[in-house]
């Protein structure tokens, strides 16, 4: 199957109605799809959905506005933004096996 | 079966750049630069990109305030100019920390000058190795508010495979010392990696863990066509596994090559510039005030960055008429046949440009790692496919597959990136 882009997920969302939308039930992919279900939500940004952000970065050739998918915002030896600082460490499981992911 | 037999090229597609009114987008405004104030190290990477390039030991060794100062006149021009949002400077080296306190403070009143003058603000970060950190140190990022990231390779016995002092010895204590200070402060910092593929990606995350970072990134190690590589595949696979694991219920861990990666899967962007298709426009100063583009793209050679433009006669802006500056940028558009084709094209954008450099064609390859990006996305994509729904307004949750199916032929619009290229 080919990727999810944008333009196959907003045809799957325009079918099953105007209130549809996409969502993960893993929370790492659900917060990922932010930023796709507010292109979603509007198909009149569909046009625009890949440009950037649409001040620095914009383009004046109404043929090319939506090719683009990468957005840098910070060069990448210092592309962390800065952590918050928690109260103590997380300590997430590392893998272990080949279910981890279903 | 050769490796050309089993590239993920989708035989027959159309070319998308054979259409000549296909043009790229113009360049956009410079304002975010890197800027080496210093072009020596204290310790010897083995794997340093930097010095794989002689023509950088010809440069002063330290940025001087002269060449500091001018600096700040063009940024000045340059946000008075565009009026960007902000500006966005990385003191980076070499090792930017031997450039000392004084002329970092310097610097930074220097920049507050320029952003109370303009309106835009003007942010300031380090990638440093660690090393030099002390009280003092962090008393100068945290009165001038420098965004700090720390270079570390994971566990000791990871980190001190290549992260050497020019005695041979290890490092990973020093720097080590250096995240404890941070830590004691409460000062948030980034930590920077570099894929070791000899090793297990969970021995990075049980160190990361082990130190309570929560973002940080492993990046591909900087290779190109001309170099012998290792693969890749098989670490960056576990570290999206850990990753979606980690995240499964709350949200954990933040892995930025990961997410780069998988948000261009899923219709989103990379903020990444190694992952995602879109223009190489960053630009580096060096320590004489030379403009330069993206410093990696020096692993292509000697002098191989070099531009005519130099803050001292140049404008910002100039850059991106400079002919150096726009075969880079026109390089990490104008991808190879094999990319064009692809249907991870617009996720992947041909992998980071300095990696598809070769001798003998320049640019125009895949990414070195190519095969491995191939083998990690189909992976993403498999995981992905069952990770996400279509939520109907009566609250229903279909799988993609299903919803494909309800949709019928409407859902199956053409793959990018034909469909976007041609239009």
């Amino acid at each position: 199957m080919d990727p999810l882009t944008l333009k196959v997920l907003a045809t799957l969302v325009q079918v099953h109605g105007a209130s549809a939308t996409v969502v993960s039930t893993n929370k790492g992919i659900d917060e990922l799809l932010g930023p796709v279900r507010g292109q979603l939500q509007d198909q009149t940004q569909l046009a625009a959905s890949s440009k950037g952000d649409g001040s620095i970065f914009n383009c004046t050739l109404p043929h090319c506005k939506d090719i683009y998918t990468k957005q840098v915002k910070y060069y990448k030896y210092t592309g962390i933004a800065p952590a918050t600082k928690s109260t103590g460490p997380t300590k997430p499981t590392p893998p272990t096996g080949g279910s981890k992911h279903k | 079966m050769s490796a050309a037999d089993a590239s993920p090229v989708r035989h027959g597609a159309q070319d998308p750049t054979a259409d000549e009114t296909v043009k790229f987008n113009p360049p956009g405004v410079v304002w975010n630069l890197v800027v080496k104030v210093a072009a020596r190290c204290n310790i010897d990477c083995s794997y340093c990109y930097w010095f794989r390039d002689p023509s950088v030991y010809d440069a002063p060794k330290l940025m001087s305030e002269r060449v500091a100062d001018q600096l700040l006149v063009r940024v000045k021009e340059q946000i008075t100019r565009y009026s960007p949002p902000e500006f966005y400077m990385v003191l980076h080296g070499g090792e930017p920390l031997l450039w000392g306190r004084t002329n970092f403070q310097s610097f930074a009143d220097k920049c507050r000058r320029v952003a109370d003058e303009t309106g835009c603000p003007v942010r300031l970060g380090t990638t440093t190795n660690g090393v030099l950190i002390d009280e003092r140190w962090l008393d100068c990022f945290q009165e001038n508010d420098i965004g700090v990231t720390v270079s570390i390779d994971g566990p000791a016995h990871v980190h001190d495979v290549h992260r050497k002092t020019f005695a041979g010895g290890p490092t990973h204590a020093l720097v080590e010392r250096g995240i404890r200070l941070l830590e004691s402060r409460d000062i948030p910092f980034g930590v920077l990696a570099v894929c070791n593929p000899a090793f297990a990606a969970k021995d990075y995350l049980e160190y990361f863990s082990s130190i309570g970072a929560t973002e940080f990134d492993i990046l591909l190690p900087d290779s190109n066509h001309d170099d012998r590589r290792q693969s890749i595949g098989q670490f960056y696979r576990d570290l999206f596994d850990f990753w979606l694991a980690a995240n499964q219920k709350e949200r954990t861990i933040r892995i930025r090559s990961v997410e780069a990666m998988l948000s261009g899967l899923i219709g989103g962007r990379s903020e990444s510039e190694a992952f995602g298709y879109g223009s190489e426009e960053l630009c580096t100063i060096l320590t004489d005030g030379s403009i330069e583009p993206l410093d990696v793209l020096r692993i292509a050679g000697a002098s191989s960055t070099r531009t005519a433009c130099n803050v001292f006669d140049n404008a910002l802006q100039d850059i991106v008429d400079d002919a150096g500056w726009k075969a880079a940028r026109r390089a990490s558009l104008d991808l190879c046949e094999k990319c064009r084709n692809c249907k991870y094209m617009m996720a992947c954008g041909g992998g980071y440009l300095p990696h598809r450099f070769s001798k003998e064609n320049g640019y125009n390859n895949p990414s070195v790692y190519c095969d491995d990006l191939y083998s990690i996305f189909e992976h993403m994509q498999a995981v992905v496919q069952k990770n996400i729904y279509i939520s109907t307004p009566d609250g229903e949750n279909l799988s993609v597959s299903d919803a494909m199916k309800i949709s019928g032929s409407a859902a199956a619009a053409p793959a990018e990136p034909q469909s976007r290229l041609n239009r």
